[in-house]
């Protein structure tokens, strides 16, 4: 038997691939040759008749070149004698003007309509928008009125040249007097295989007059600090502006009998799991598509901050609209609340009892003050202004030398006066130490103050808050330290353990263990980003502040055998807790395929062996989950990485004990019976593309000693550039 | 006088030549033609043709008690000629007689155009069908010198309700004067009108007629909240808005409480408008609704005294006491006990603990109280909730709370 080599025949696939090339379908025309030489001159014709005078036209336009992509304007809209005309403009992304019909542009441009109504109040307020645009939608018996939109009206070309169109609504509309309304276009255009969508508004008032009322309650820019780009209907509608023509009271979906009014259903969605009701087992579902098949359940959307700041969304014009009570938009997150009875199963009565409508509201809710002040009750410690701001400045750190306990100065300050922490201590402040700096390996922590602590606090100048701590010999640093290290603190005032904890960000400081001069770890991820939507990211439980000390203990090493599962009988995958890998794969959540549970707090314990196992599978990260400079600094998520840094740690642990040892299930004797230390790049990009035949391919692609090759095709410039392929 | 015919033309020669010589008066001194007669002055007097002059022709018809016959002794019975060989009709193509010989069909002397803009002819003296009906040039067979006699027609004679009725209209034509005529105001009695009695060679302007404001209305206020610019005028009917009525001026159809206030303001931050319906609907059940009473006079007429002739804004005079301050657009009263609500700040101005603390401070309450336990003490005033108890017909609510009284 003759035995051929896998790289002889990937070489004779090769020659095979080039070999049918040969034998491919005729290609395009070529270009034309040059122009021959002039000929010699020939006899002269006899003079023709005249011709017939051509009709007068304009100049006709050829085509012209453009971007990919759509940038629409709506320039004006009228309404006379019961027919809406609408004229817009669209360009590509540069300003280039677009053909609608696609003849002198690359793409035809889609178009689709929308109408409404504003209500106002008598003060002149905004209320809620009513559409001219409606349709009937029926699922079995019910029946339910839609807002929509339409394009089976007229379109014109009012200059084809400049992209200005007018398009003329199907529909015939009667105008609500002295009322502003707004017109919508949702655009799209397809470009070989990628279609754009994008959206625009224009408020206008029907008798051309000036428009004194519009509706902001809330604005692009606050969705757009967790979203990204608002991608509504896959994308078609991209301001909350154009939302909420459509999204008003009288839109129904049928299959459910949700409202959705975008007050009830945003808030309704952006609280999920936590809706009481969805608590109680009643999924909240939308039906979309036009009734078809598209089922949404929001049941499982977890807010990634405090749902009651309700100033994270509600912003513009109206933003403070939040605080004024009415029933259909509190109950729409306190969804469990009567204001009637009988009380519906599953359902509580309104504290203040019955109520006949909204009107009393602000008899106990008023914006602020009374029995319950919407804002006030909205209020929580981590953004009550009035909360103590307590900071830590990391000085200085000396004698830190390998198998030195390091001296670290720092300054503490509530509100920004020093605080002497010896005549006021706090309820807790600890050193977490961590190196090297070329990527965390190993890490320590030493109490200064509160339960456990150890070591020595010395006054520096106590009157300005500023002192020494000298963890204790144990805390030493390793006799076998090398290069930088660096030391975080973690600390907070708390009156009681029922009270709020006011925790400090956790500050950093690199120091020279070996080095002439201190380095500091690299910073991959800007805090600040994290904020965008966690708005001040707390963890384990509220007692660390800021997403940079997090990698002290999120470090490659560290896996997650403290808090996940120990059943005994049961052999354990303990993922690893790799900040790099962590973050990633608890940010994918329910576009990874496979599972990433961890163990949360409490954990483990004799009587209740499982913990506190977290499911990440269930995220669902609000924007699309390529931009990774949504949470990184500049170019910090391509490769390769920086140099030094460490591959994730997992462990396979094996329970060795035997249930008749004791009476409670809990595996007390797990050694690790393997360590699988996945090289950084792999661990980096299959956090989040966690599918097997991924891994493969990067197993394929690292040799036994773990270099990776990831670069070789997705280093910057490459034809698999992580950021040309993420769309960055 | 016999009427004129044309073609009567039996008169002799001499007789026409007589007459001729004496034509010359000014047919009326409303007109003066510009198309004058061709030269006649060979046989009448040199202003035969001059408008001016006391010998024009139609001032010696009006002497001759309007004779057109004599004319024609000499000018033919059409007056086209005649004997005489000289048309009268080459200077007066549409006919000797017709309206406009003497005078154009809407005259522009005096105050004529301002009254024929408004009025027919008709409303201040007859308007003849022919130029000889009796009374309009010619009375009992003679010429009836200008000028026209004035005769009332309905619109000087209306009267308001509350106008006086005493005096009929009238014209003196020595001062050229009405009196007593509705559309200038005569019988309004205002004391403030400056020209009641219009010269009719005179001009009229708004305070002529009515002061400006009336008597009876307090300055500072645009005329226009009450009497907008579209409202009927000088029609018998006071006018007060489109409508008539509290609404007129402020209010709505629902309620003469604004909105809209004087100013047609429908903003509850105007100052005007503020928390009028809310007091009055008592929209956040807290009580009943309150009167208008309550807080300023409520006149039973539109000229009831306090109403229109003093200033706005209205007196503001809480029942029970308690002042008002405008600038600060505050109440201190015993309604709202302890605060001092802004009038234009909306419901959020009052709620429970506004008034009185949550629970009250002192007496018997303690500090532990819960919005629960109120009605152990006061069960009139709320239920187990906390609600503020109500009776009555809806807009007729009656409540223990707030109303002056402690119920225990």
């Amino acid at each position: 038997m003759h035995y051929v080599s896998p790289m002889r025949l990937f070489h004779l696939f090769v020659a095979l691939l080039l070999a049918a090339a040969c034998e491919g379908p005729t290609g395009p025309a070529g270009p034309g040759g040059d122009p021959g030489s002039t000929g010699d001159d020939g006899e002269p014709g006899e003079p023709g008749d005249p011709g017939d005078p051509g009709e007068d036209g304009d100049t006709p336009l050829a085509p012209w070149l453009t971007a990919p992509g759509i940038a629409v304007e709506i320039q004006s809209a009228r309404i006379s004698g019961g027919v809406a005309t609408v004229t817009y403009r669209i360009t590509d992304p540069d300003g280039v003007p677009l053909d609608r019909t696609g003849l002198l542009t690359d793409g035809t441009v889609g178009s689709a309509f929308t109408l409404a109504w504003l209500d106002e109040d008598e003060d002149g307020e905004p209320l809620q928008y009513t559409s001219y645009i409606t349709r009937v939608q029926t699922v079995g018996d019910v029946s339910a009125v839609q807002a929509t939109s339409e394009s089976t009206g007229a379109f014109e070309a009012v200059d084809r040249a400049e992209g200005i169109y007018r398009y003329t609504f199907a529909a015939t509309i009667t105008p609500v007097a002295g009322r502003t309304h707004t017109v919508g276009i949702a655009a799209s255009r397809t470009v070989g295989e990628e279609t754009v969508r994008t959206s625009a508004v224009l408020d206008f008032m029907p008798d051309g007059g000036a428009v004194a009322t519009t509706r902001e309650v809330v604005n692009d820019e606050s969705c757009s600090t967790c979203h990204g780009e608002i991608e509504g209907h896959g994308g078609r509608y991209t301001t909350t502006a154009m939302c909420v023509t459509c999204h008003s009271p009288q839109t129904i979906d049928p299959n459910t009998g949700n409202t959705v009014d975008f007050k009830v259903m945003i808030h309704k969605i952006h609280r999920g799991a936590s809706l009481p009701s969805v608590i109680g087992g009643d999924p909240y579902v939308i039906v979309g598509g036009g009734q078809n098949t598209t089922t949404h359940d929001f049941s499982t959307i977890h807010f990634p901050q405090e749902i009651a700041r309700c100033e994270s969304c509600h912003a513009g014009e109206q933003g403070v609209f939040w605080q004024d009570a009415e029933r259909v938009a509190c109950t729409s997150c306190h969804d469990n609340i009567s204001f009637s009875t009988p009380v519906p199963d599953g359902m509580v009565l309104h504290s203040g009892g019955t109520q006949p409508d909204d009107a009393p509201c602000t008899v106990c809710h008023p914006r602020s003050g009374s029995l319950a002040g919407v804002s006030d009750v909205h209020l929580r410690p981590s953004f009550d202004p009035d909360s103590p701001d307590l900071a830590v400045e990391l000085q200085d750190v000396t004698s830190s030398a390998p198998g030195q306990q390091p001296i670290v100065q720092f300054r503490v300050t509530v509100d920004g006066a020093p605080r002497n922490i010896q005549a006021q201590p706090l309820t807790l402040l600890r050193a977490t130490f961590s190196g090297p700096n070329t990527d965390f390996a190993r890490y320590w922590q030493a109490t200064i103050q509160g339960g456990g602590a150890t070591g020595t606090l010395t006054p520096v100048d106590a009157a300005d808050g500023v002192f020494t701590y000298q963890p204790a010999a144990l805390q030493a640093i390793p006799v076998d330290a090398t290069g930088s290290y660096t030391v975080g603190m973690e600390g907070y005032l708390q009156a009681a353990s029922d009270q709020p904890r006011y925790t400090l960000v956790g500050p950093m400081l690199a120091f020279a263990v070996t080095d002439e001069v201190a380095v500091p770890r690299r910073a991959v991820v800007d805090p600040a980003r994290c904020n965008n939507c966690h708005y001040d990211l707390l963890g384990h439980g509220g007692s660390r502040r800021g997403a940079r000390a997090c990698l002290q203990c999120h470090n490659p090493n560290n896996a997650n055998d403290e808090r996940v599962a120990r059943l005994e009988d049961t052999d354990v995958f303990v993922e690893t807790v790799d900040m790099k890998v962590m973050i990633h794969k608890i940010h994918a959540g329910e576009d990874l395929t496979q599972p990433y549970v961890l163990g949360g707090f409490p954990p483990p314990s004799a009587t209740d062996p499982d913990g506190t196992p977290i499911d990440f599978g269930e995220t669902r990260y609000p924007r699309a989950l390529e931009d990774c400079a949504a949470c990184h600094d500049g170019d910090t998520f391509t490769l390769p990485l920086a140099d030094g840094v460490l591959p994730s740690r997992h462990e396979f642990r094996e329970c060795l004990e035997d249930p008749a040892d004791d009476d409670d299930a809990l595996c007390e004797n797990w050694p690790v019976a393997e360590t699988m230390m996945l090289p950084p790049q792999t661990a980096a990009c299959t956090s989040c593309h966690d599918a097997p035949s991924t891994l493969i391919h990067a197993e394929v692609m690292t040799n036994d000693d773990g270099q990776e090759s990831c670069a070789t095709c997705h280093d910057s410039g490459s034809v698999q550039d992580v950021a040309v392929v993420h769309g960055l | 006088m016999p009427r004129f015919r044309l073609g009567a033309g039996r008169r002799g020669r001499s007789r026409a030549l007589i007459v001729l010589a004496l034509l010359g008066a000014s047919c009326a001194e409303e007109r003066e033609r510009e198309d004058a007669c061709p030269d006649c002055s060979g046989i009448h007097p040199a202003g035969i043709s001059d408008p001016a002059s006391p010998d024009f022709h139609g001032r010696e018809l009006e002497r001759r008690d309007w004779d057109f016959a004599l004319c024609a002794t000499c000018h033919g019975t059409g007056l086209d000629g005649g004997a005489a060989g000289v048309s009268c009709v080459s200077g007066h193509e549409e006919g000797v007689t017709t309206c406009s010989t003497c005078h154009d069909a809407e005259p522009a002397t005096a105050a004529h155009p301002a009254h024929v803009a408004r009025y027919e002819c008709a409303e201040c003296h007859a308007v003849p069908e022919r130029w000889d009906d009796e009374g309009h040039i010619l009375r009992d067979g003679h010429a009836d010198l200008a000028p026209a006699e004035v005769l009332f027609g309905e619109a000087a004679r209306r009267r308001p309700d509350f106008a006086d009725e005493a005096d009929p209209p009238s014209y003196d034509p020595d001062s050229r004067t009405c009196s007593g005529v509705y559309c200038h105001g005569d019988p309004l009695g205002d004391p403030a009108a400056a020209a009641p009695r219009p010269v009719w060679t005179g001009t009229v302007e708004c305070g002529s007629c009515h002061g400006d404001p009336p008597a009876s209305h307090a300055g500072g206020t645009a005329c226009a909240t009450c009497h907008p610019a579209d409202a009927p005028h000088i029609d018998g009917a006071l006018a007060i808005g489109i409508a008539g009525g509290c609404s007129g001026c402020h209010g709505s159809d629902d309620s003469p409480a604004p909105p809209r206030d004087l100013s047609g303001n429908t903003s509850r931050l105007a100052i005007g408008v503020g928390a009028h319906r809310g007091h009055l609907t008592a929209r956040l059940a807290l009580r009943g609704p309150m009167p208008c009473a309550s807080c300023h006079q409520v006149p039973a007429e539109t000229t009831s005294p306090g109403h229109i002739d003093s200033a706005s804004p209205a007196e503001v005079t809480l029942v029970g006491g308690g002042t008002w301050d405008r600038g600060d657009a505050t109440c201190s009263s015993w309604c709202h006990g302890d605060s001092q609500p802004i009038w234009t700040g909306g419901a959020g101005q009052v709620s429970c603990g506004t008034c009185h603390g949550i629970p009250p401070a002192g007496g018997s309450h303690t500090p532990d109280m819960q919005l629960t336990d109120c009605a152990d003490c006061h069960p009139a005033t709320v239920d187990a909730f906390g609600n503020i108890l109500r009776s009555g017909p809806p807009g007729a609510e009656t409540s223990e709370h707030m109303d002056g009284a402690l119920d225990l």
